[in-house]
């Protein structure tokens, strides 16, 4: 096909590229990354091309590049200590993630099986494990103490292994792809002891984009199963219930348009 | 502004994120994820028997065209052994070997190329072309050669001196990390494990790696007719790793066994088209030139009853001594 191309949208191509073969790895795209492998001495461009490469991304495959949201502050030392610092809030990461930006029914198995890579039946076995950690820690409010995410590895029979893999391997990736965050108080007293007392879990990032609430409360549906009209009715009131106002706040502007969520239950 | 095919809906946008995610796709595979998608856009169920040829090769079109800006292409190619055909979605500007390092570590990724090189390299002499690995063979190959220094054999030094120069940054796999790496690749899609437990490219692999393989093992000065590592069938022209070859041992014609029936239909007689040498049929490139022979027969027969007894052996005392000590 002969096509003629403008500059940005060449440059655009390339941010496409760049964006797919990250993805791949669950590599983050970052800004800098875009601006030292695609964009070189055009680095003012990055507005103008990521707007092109959107339009392609979502064009032709159904995906787009969302920006992940900031870390949030989860414990009050954090809190204090951002307010006493001089520096402007930062408003962005510059760190991207590929999403779907297909309806929901084109996303079923059926057609999107899990990736080749490293072999479909880990990174099936990854999806599930990552979901379902997610969404202990959502409906524990939010955080999981170590201790309560061994027990619950304990439970599910994952405390060693995950499939063909030790679980430290498997968290320790989830932490480095962002599904999970953890902050690990230290005081004299923890000191002492093993480090797994003062770890707290917080769902990360990129766990709040691709699992997020949704993506816990399918998990949720599914583990209860079919049920019928009346049981789904008590079933979606508990899971409303249980990820209370703690967690919706900081994944409500995702559900705010879906019905459902708000409050003209009855009690 | 590059066009945006006029009817390209979600439809097709599923069909190619599936595409990617798999790599690979035929017509069987493509059914059930079809039907699924129709079922959706007609809002009634659509079951993966009424899915056509036609509606196959439409999607796979509108893919094609909406990718090929971006440098990606479908390629259809055909499995040397069992005949299916393929479709290959393929990164057509970059090189295969920065493409798995995304996923891979160095020491893996120099395993790979250290595997590429046995294949078509030291397990592949005009005497012998048997292009891929036993098991073994893989796992001879975890760590660098010392006797390599980039590349270049340094046959003359000392291998104490060249060994700590080379393997200071790559250490190589360990044996249980070859087998794991083995059987990724394998679910990658990469390589193909055989009835018989060899290892060698798959499709999807000499699809993508096709030029790459002709760059890095053939000599671009080489006379026409001398020997090559990479050689092409005789009749539909894609690379042999699996197939027959020509009884005279200097003539380079080579034949995939699923080809052998047109071709021969269109040759007067069964001899070679190049030297007019008697076609035999029972000359191998693959695996088969490695168990055709009489020295493989005659180890195999043995081999039967050694290991009958040696797993007598095992159970009389411990039988876990030789299997630890293979490992470091």
């Amino acid at each position: 096909m002969d096509i003629e191309a403008s500059p940005d949208e060449q440059l655009a191509k390339k941010l496409v590229r760049y964006a797919l073969a990250c993805d791949f790895s669950r590599t983050p795209i970052r800004r800098d990354g875009i601006k030292e492998r695609v964009l070189g001495d055009q680095g003012r461009a990055f507005r103008r091309v990521l707007d092109i490469a959107q339009n392609y991304l979502r064009q032709i495959w159904g995906m787009e590049l969302r920006e992940l949201p900031i870390r949030e502050k989860h414990t009050l030392e954090d809190k204090r200590k951002a307010a006493r610092s001089q520096s402007q809030p930062k408003t962005s990461t510059g760190v991207y993630i590929l999403v779907s930006t297909l309806p929901e029914a084109y996303r079923s198995p059926a057609i999107i099986p899990p990736s080749r890579t490293p072999s479909a039946d880990a990174e099936a076995a990854y999806v599930a494990f990552y979901t379902m950690v997610i969404t202990v820690i959502l409906l524990n409010g939010g955080e999981l103490s170590d201790a309560k995410l061994r027990r619950y590895l304990h439970r599910t029979n994952a405390e060693d292994n995950v499939g063909a893999e030790p679980t430290e391997e498997v968290l320790k990736r989830m932490l480095s792809h962002g599904y999970v965050t953890k902050h690990v108080q230290r005081d004299e007293t923890s000191q002492a002891h093993d480090s797994g007392e003062n770890t707290t879990w917080y769902v990360g990032p990129r766990g709040q984009e691709e699992v997020g609430i949704d993506g816990a409360a399918g998990m949720i549906r599914s583990v209860w199963g079919q049920q019928d009209e009346r049981g789904g009715e008590e079933l979606e009131k508990k899971i409303r219930a249980s990820f209370g106002p703690a967690v919706a706040r900081g994944m409500g502007e995702a559900n705010g348009e879906e019905d459902g969520w708000g409050g003209d239950e009855p009690a | 502004m590059i066009p945006i095919p006029q009817d390209y809906n979600h439809g097709h946008r599923a069909f190619l994120q599936s595409f990617m995610g798999r790599g690979t796709l035929s017509y069987e595979d493509a059914r059930p994820i079809l039907a699924a998608i129709f079922t959706i856009e007609e809002n009634e169920p659509v079951t993966p028997d009424q899915v056509t040829r036609e509606d196959f090769d439409s999607y796979i079109e509108a893919a094609s065209n909406a990718i090929s800006f971006f440098d990606y292409e479908i390629r259809s190619t055909v499995h040397q052994v069992t005949k299916k055909p393929l479709f290959v979605l393929v990164n057509t500007t970059s090189d295969p070997m920065t493409r798995l390092a995304t996923t891979y570590t160095a020491e893996e990724i120099s395993f790979v190329r250290r595997m590429l090189d046995a294949m078509f390299d030291s397990y592949n002499t005009p005497r012998m072309e048997v292009m891929s690995l036993s098991e073994m063979d893989a796992i001879k190959l975890a760590r660098p050669s010392p006797r390599r220094n980039n590349g270049e054999d340094v046959d003359g030094e000392g291998p104490d001196g060249t060994q700590a120069r080379t393997q200071s940054t790559d250490r190589g796999l360990k044996h249980s990390e070859v087998e794991k790496m083995l059987a990724k690749l394998v679910g990658e899609g990469w390589l193909e494990k055989s009835a018989i437990g060899r290892y060698s490219l798959s499709p999807r692999a000499l699809v993508e790696l096709r030029t790459w393989l002709v760059d890095s093992f053939n000599d671009p000065e080489a006379a026409p007719g001398e020997w090559q590592r990479i050689k092409f069938c005789e009749a539909c022209r894609s690379i042999v790793t699996h197939g027959q070859r020509c009884a005279e041992r200097d003539c380079t014609v080579r034949l995939h066994d699923i080809c052998e029936e047109a071709f021969w239909r269109t040759q007067r007689a069964k001899k070679c088209p190049r030297c007019s040498t008697e076609w035999t049929g029972q000359k191998f490139v693959g695996e088969r030139a490695v168990t055709t022979t009489e020295a493989y027969q005659r180890a195999r027969r043995n081999g039967h009853r050694r290991s009958q007894r040696g797993e007598a052996d095992g159970n009389r005392d411990s039988g876990e001594d030789s299997d630890g000590r293979g490992e470091e």
